[in-house]
């Protein structure tokens, strides 16, 4: 199905705009002239609300499922995305493009934390991330290149919620004593019980299917404090995916997520003994409405020896993850070496005491 | 003249080794007396060639705290050993509880007769003393003294049998107290740990996209609010459990069986034949 799409574009020369996250300004990319958030809303609002009730057409038939079709407002080019696509940029005139009907009526976001990180910052993360690894195969930083950096706005749900359970555990604390010849251990036996209360705020999960989880949790946490209200006016210049995960499905794991948090806690409030193991546990968690929020992700794509490698950094923090490859010949010379330097050590020990 | 006469037997008295009692004390009536008269008459031989007091004694119960004590009390009750140091190696049997203990006293003889000498020297003994030879096992403890007062090296190449272990152990004379299989085993432990360890930091920091299990950062500041917190003590166990005696400053499991000792001037070991 297709539907309209807006092109932003600067009201002095009619080039193409983008958000700037240093500045927090749309700059344009040819006359280098600046608008507020405001001042775009306020130019593009009423076009936006129009081409988001605009009625959808059928897809042509030669698109295959799961794609859409628009057409590019600047060129008219023909732009195919994928079906979650709400925000992209014209392949042939480099226009952003803002598909606004993917995100109005209940795909619309609450919020949307900004840019704040540009290409330059998430190009130097990657390499301070190969930085003190001595694992990594050295060819690997110097043959590898970025095939793809794409700024994304990714569909994050937001829940807050209440952890509310406890937990049994046995517990026990011994005392050693000598009495003549023999060696007596006295080990007390507790039943321990401790249960409680505890509230999250705003617990996140992504709800795009095409965004690893792995990566999405390990970026976190968002700055909460920079979060506004949506506006399409901070899409130009980056991707934007409406979610393909309803909040229910997402929910899941955020209820897991608080469920790990409560049990963690709750057997650190059980201190004092020596040992101390739960053996039941009885925890409920209640969320409530869902916030939708989209949250800023740089995903940097390379590729080494026909292996893909995905890393992500966080578009506000600048916090960079991606698994890299190892160098088993690399790790087996450390273990060795390390292995033969602490004998030598002990062993030069012994002789000296 | 009366005066001068005695100062010089004093001085006598200070210099000249003591011996106030003889090399075979055999109370538990264990030895014939051709036996006795043997392991004495060799006793003697090897302190005379060689300066150092090789002692044997039998009781038929010791009285006291433990064997090692007891001997240790003998030993300096009756002023054994050879020169100001007191010199010498004692082997006492108690028969009643079939126990034994093997000390050592001055520093030459602590220096020859080492922990891993001494389980030498006992599992030759023991062999006999197990099966009641009685002559025989003082026959082999006389002349592994002598053969260790002729050259220190001489167990070298004699293998040890750890307590409990299955196989014996050779160890070098000179490296003894500094290697064993077990340190060997600490060694190889520590270092396969610390490799273990600091590769597996350096593998983690090339897995970093890992999905979250706890949402501790969203925990509202109050964090945990404690409703219920309840520590009930249920009952006590008890574990007994006996240890070996000690009656000086250490002691450790030695080759043979037995505890070894040392402190107070002695070394040694003891235990049960």
């Amino acid at each position: 199905m297709s539907t309209e799409t807006t092109n932003y574009q600067c009201p002095a020369c009619t080039g193409p705009v983008h958000f700037d996250g240093e500045t927090g300004r749309l700059v344009c990319d040819y006359c280098g002239s600046s608008y507020t958030v405001a001042e775009m809303d306020a130019l593009y609002g009423e076009k936006n609300r129009k081409a988001a009730r605009e009625p959808e057409r059928p897809e042509p038939e030669e698109i295959p499922e799961g794609l859409c079709a628009y057409s590019c407002p600047s060129c008219g080019a023909q732009l195919v995305c994928e079906e979650t696509t709400a925000a992209t940029s014209c392949p042939y005139c480099g226009n952003p493009t803002v598909v606004p009907g993917k995100l109005s009526g209940s795909f619309r976001p609450d919020y949307v934390i900004p840019f704040r990180l540009d290409k330059e910052a998430a190009m130097s993360a990657l390499r301070q991330h190969y930085k003190g690894k001595r694992l990594l195969p050295k060819a690997f930083s110097q043959e590898n290149h970025v095939r793809e950096l794409q700024g994304i706005y990714v569909p994050f749900w937001l829940f807050d919620g209440e952890a509310k359970g406890e937990m049994a555990f046995q517990a026990t604390r011994s005392h050693v004593r000598r009495q003549g010849n023999t060696e007596i251990t006295t080990t007390d036996h507790f039943s321990v019980r401790r249960g409680g209360t505890m509230g999250f705020q705003m617990v996140p999960a992504d709800g795009s299917t095409k965004m690893p989880d792995g990566h999405m949790d390990a970026i976190e946490p968002f700055d909460y404090s920079q979060l506004v209200p949506f506006s399409p006016s901070y899409l130009p210049g980056f991707l934007a995916d409406k979610y393909d995960v309803d909040a229910d499905t997402a929910c899941v794991r955020v209820k897991d997520r608080m469920d790990g948090s409560m049990v963690q806690a709750l057997s650190l409030s059980a201190a004092g003994y020596e040992t101390c193991v739960p053996i039941s546990q009885d925890i409920k968690i209640n969320t409530g409405k869902a916030k939708y929020a989209l949250l800023p992700v740089w995903m940097l794509h390379t590729r080494w020896q026909e292996k893909d490698y995905l890393f992500a950094m966080n578009g506000q923090t600048g916090k960079l993850v991606g698994d890299l490859p190892v160098s088993w010949g690399r790790f087996w010379a450390w273990f060795g070496g390390i292995f033969a330097a602490t004998a030598a050590v002990m062993t030069l020990l012994m002789l000296l005491f | 003249m009366k005066r001068w006469m005695m100062l010089v037997c004093l001085a006598l008295v200070l210099v000249i080794p003591v011996h106030a009692a003889g090399t075979v004390s055999d109370e538990a009536g264990i030895l014939s007396q051709a036996e006795a008269l043997r392991l004495e008459a060799r006793a003697k031989a090897i302190e005379e060639t060689y300066g150092f007091g090789v002692y044997i004694a039998t009781v038929a119960d010791f009285s006291g705290a433990d064997i090692y004590t007891f001997t240790t009390e003998w030993y300096l009750e009756r002023n054994l050993g050879v020169g100001a140091d007191g010199d010498g190696i004692l082997l006492l049997l108690s028969m009643a509880e079939r126990d034994y203990a093997l000390v050592v006293h001055g520093q030459t003889g602590q220096a020859l007769f080492t922990s891993r000498n001494q389980d030498v020297i006992s599992e030759h003994f023991l062999d006999d003393f197990r099966d009641g030879r009685w002559a025989d096992g003082f026959t082999d403890y006389l002349e592994d003294c002598e053969a260790l007062l002729e050259d220190p090296n001489v167990f070298q190449d004699e293998p040890v049998w750890e307590a409990g272990g299955s196989d014996p152990v050779y160890e070098s004379y000179s490296e003894q107290s500094r290697f064993s299989v077990g340190k060997v085993l600490v060694v190889l432990a520590v270092s396969l740990l610390a490799a273990g360890i600091t590769c597996g930091a350096f593998y983690g920091q090339m897995r970093t996209a890992k999905v979250k299990s706890t949402a501790n950062d969203y925990m509202s500041p109050e964090g945990l609010k404690l409703t219920v917190r309840q520590d009930i003590f249920t009952h006590r166990t008890e574990h007994r459990r006996t240890i070996d005696t000690e009656t000086h400053s250490n002691s450790g499991s030695g080759g043979g069986g037995g505890t070894h000792h040392s402190g107070g001037g002695f070394s040694g070991k003891s235990g049960k034949f």
